[in-house]
């Protein structure tokens, strides 16, 4: 299993609860663990079991693991439903200029063009027989400088035109008909702009500080300001269906207006969502909404004033986008692509998912198969509807044991279609032993792997190792390790006082905390 | 308290990356890691972000990370938050 780091923000949620989305960069494979070292907060034990379910241990009976079978890959393993078919790199493309993190997605079915926007510019692409070709790239100048690009999202307006947008720097239209050579038609150099959705001659456009602004675009290159609606939170995206709009409003859910008076937008209701709203898809009488950690929340229309829930499909790691088509819906989660099938609004099944390289930010669903904006690359993915198969996902792929602790749980989880089957259970140190409180994850469902550990004062430095009929990753590792700092301050030692501003300037000192905990996050946007 | 801190990337990287996170809490700006460098001199792999800091209410550094482990992290919170 390759071993992934979480986004590096995602654990802050938990912290401050900011039900927002998450992100981080890829970080190289960590290597070898550092020295031993204990830890020890007071005398609260330290859970270990975050990706289990509400079922408390004692309720488990536990089989042992060396019964199972070896950790090997079963012989006749299922096939894959979900492969990768197309793949540009664009970061390497000879189109790239500084850094490429394309963050949005979408197919201009009219033209055949596929336009993907992040940092980096407005890039289209062609999918053939032959793979997916980068065309062609358009950037905005912005205060007579080259931001070469810098989009966050796209909105496709038909006819080769694609409107993008950058909440630092506004928005704008770009001719891209001739999908080689993109040009800036029109540019509203108006900060804060967000998502866009289209409706006739009109563009609505998200503002991040709670707006909604209404264009005239009925002649592109002269985008004419008609109304706006203020009272919105954070929004990040929108639909539109006749005279109705969702909007994504992340803390606060969906938001539905009433676009009867176009330029003139109305609230007509507010529906709380599981997490986060990220993004929506309507689909007929119905819409899905990427809810962040919580997955994809789908609602029924069948009263288009107020979405009814209707159930939700768990992606463990946080859905940031969502994208239907017939009975598959898709999400991109940071770490790959995921699809479920929803042909049952209230029991969506599962399907597969695909880790990527990079980070998966954004899809669109067309036929059997979904476009993704995977940073610094786009790719597509087609699945098999014929098919069905398990997908294993282990929830960590490392425990460092403290000391004193005795066992700790990881979960299997079953993002897949068909029931999945624990073959092979090993562990490469004597002094653990592993069990397991099912041989058969269903689809959907989350089993759980039991380590009890007898702590020599040794470092630890092994593997667990998992063998399923997962035909992706039949054979999935583990990381036992020593909970280790390998920092020059110790755990237990006081921390060095500080003064640092913040981003508007506000001075921020460490001592002023005495008396709570405070969680220091050192990152990098790369 | 949670503070994140920018100390590889240029303010406006930073302001650019925390607004497209849709981040809520406080993010600091470490020049020239002026700060960090206080905290972490040798590390067994420097280049391994994020780096975290979890410091006890009475000041101590309770946990340092040397790679990216959420789920220990949110056990220490959440046996913090308890006590």
């Amino acid at each position: 299993m390759r071993r992934r780091w979480l986004p590096a923000l995602a654990i802050l949620a938990v912290a401050c609860d900011d039900g927002g989305g998450t992100q981080g960069d890829p970080v190289p494979d960590a290597g070898s663990p550092a020295p031993d070292a204990a830890l020890a907060v007071g005398d609260s034990a330290v859970a270990h079991d975050l990706g289990a379910g509400p079922e408390p241990d004692a309720a488990r009976e536990w089989i042992a693991g060396e019964g199972v079978g070896p950790c090997e890959a079963p012989a006749d393993l299922p096939p894959d439903p979900l492969a990768r078919t197309a793949l540009a790199r664009i970061s390497r493309s000879r189109l790239a200029e500084g850094p490429i993190h394309m963050l949005d997605i979408e197919v201009d079915l009219e033209v055949g063009v596929i336009y993907t926007a992040g940092t980096g510019g407005l890039f289209t692409l062609r999918h053939t027989a032959g793979g997916l070709e980068v065309l062609g790239v358009g950037r905005a100048e912005v205060n007579g400088r080259d931001r070469a690009g810098d989009f966050d999202k796209l909105e496709a307006l038909g006819a080769g035109l694609v409107a993008v947008s950058h909440r630092e720097t506004g928005w704008w239209i770009f001719d891209a008909g001739e999908p080689r050579d993109p040009v800036e038609i029109a540019a509203v150099p108006e900060p804060g702009a967000s998502g866009m959705a289209r409706n006739g001659d009109l563009l609505y456009v998200l503002h991040h500080e709670g707006r909604l602004l209404v264009y005239d675009i009925g002649e592109p290159a002269r985008p004419r300001a008609l109304g706006q609606l203020e009272g919105l939170g954070n929004p990040w995206d929108l639909a539109v269906a006749g005279d109705r709009a969702y909007v994504a409003d992340n803390a606060l859910g969906v938001v539905v207006l009433d676009l009867s008076a176009p330029e003139a937008p109305v609230v007509v209701s507010t529906i709380e969502t599981l997490g986060g709203a990220q993004d929506l898809m309507l689909d007929g009488d119905r819409l899905y909404v990427a809810v962040g950690a919580e997955g994809i929340e789908l609602f029924s229309l069948t009263d288009p004033d107020v979405p009814t829930p209707a159930s939700s499909i768990d992606y463990g790691a946080a859905v940031v986008s969502v994208s239907a088509a017939g009975d598959l819906v898709w999400g991109a989660n940071h770490e790959g692509v995921v699809v479920a099938d929803v042909s049952e609004l209230e029991a969506p099944v599962p399907l597969a998912a695909e880790r990527t390289e990079v980070w998966a930010m954004h899809v669109y669903a067309h036929r059997d198969g979904v476009y993704l904006a995977d940073w610094t690359q786009a790719g597509h993915f087609a699945y098999d509807t014929a098919l069905r198969a398990p997908e294993a996902e282990l929830t960590r792929d490392s425990v460092p044991f403290v000391s004193g602790l005795g066992e700790a749980t990881v979960g299997i989880a079953n993002r897949g279609g068909a029931a999945l089957e624990i073959t092979g259970l090993s562990v490469d140190d004597p002094r653990f032993s592993v069990s397991l409180d099912r041989l058969e994850v269903a689809s959907g469902r989350v089993g759980h792997l039991r380590l009890d550990f007898v702590d020599d004062g040794r470092p630890v430095d092994a593997e667990l190792c998992v063998a399923t009929n997962d035909p992706d990753q039949p054979l999935q590792r583990v990381a036992l390790t020593s909970s280790s700092t390998g920092s020059d301050i110790a755990v237990g030692e006081p921390a060095p006082d500080f003064v640092l501003p913040d981003l508007e300037g506000r001075n921020h000192r460490l001592s002023e905390q005495l008396g709570h905990p405070v969680v220091l996050v050192y990152f990098a946007t790369w | 308290m949670v503070w994140g801190v920018g100390s590889q990337d240029s303010y406006e990287d930073i302001v650019a990356f925390r607004d497209r996170m849709g981040v809520t809490f406080p993010v600091l700006y470490d020049e020239g890691a002026r700060v960090q460098r206080q905290y972490e001199q040798v590390r067994a792999r420097a280049s391994v972000y994020p780096q975290d800091w979890l410091i006890g209410p009475d000041g101590t550094v309770l946990y340092v990370n040397n790679e990216y482990d959420a789920e220990a992290m949110i056990a220490l919170i959440e046996a913090l938050l308890a006590e």
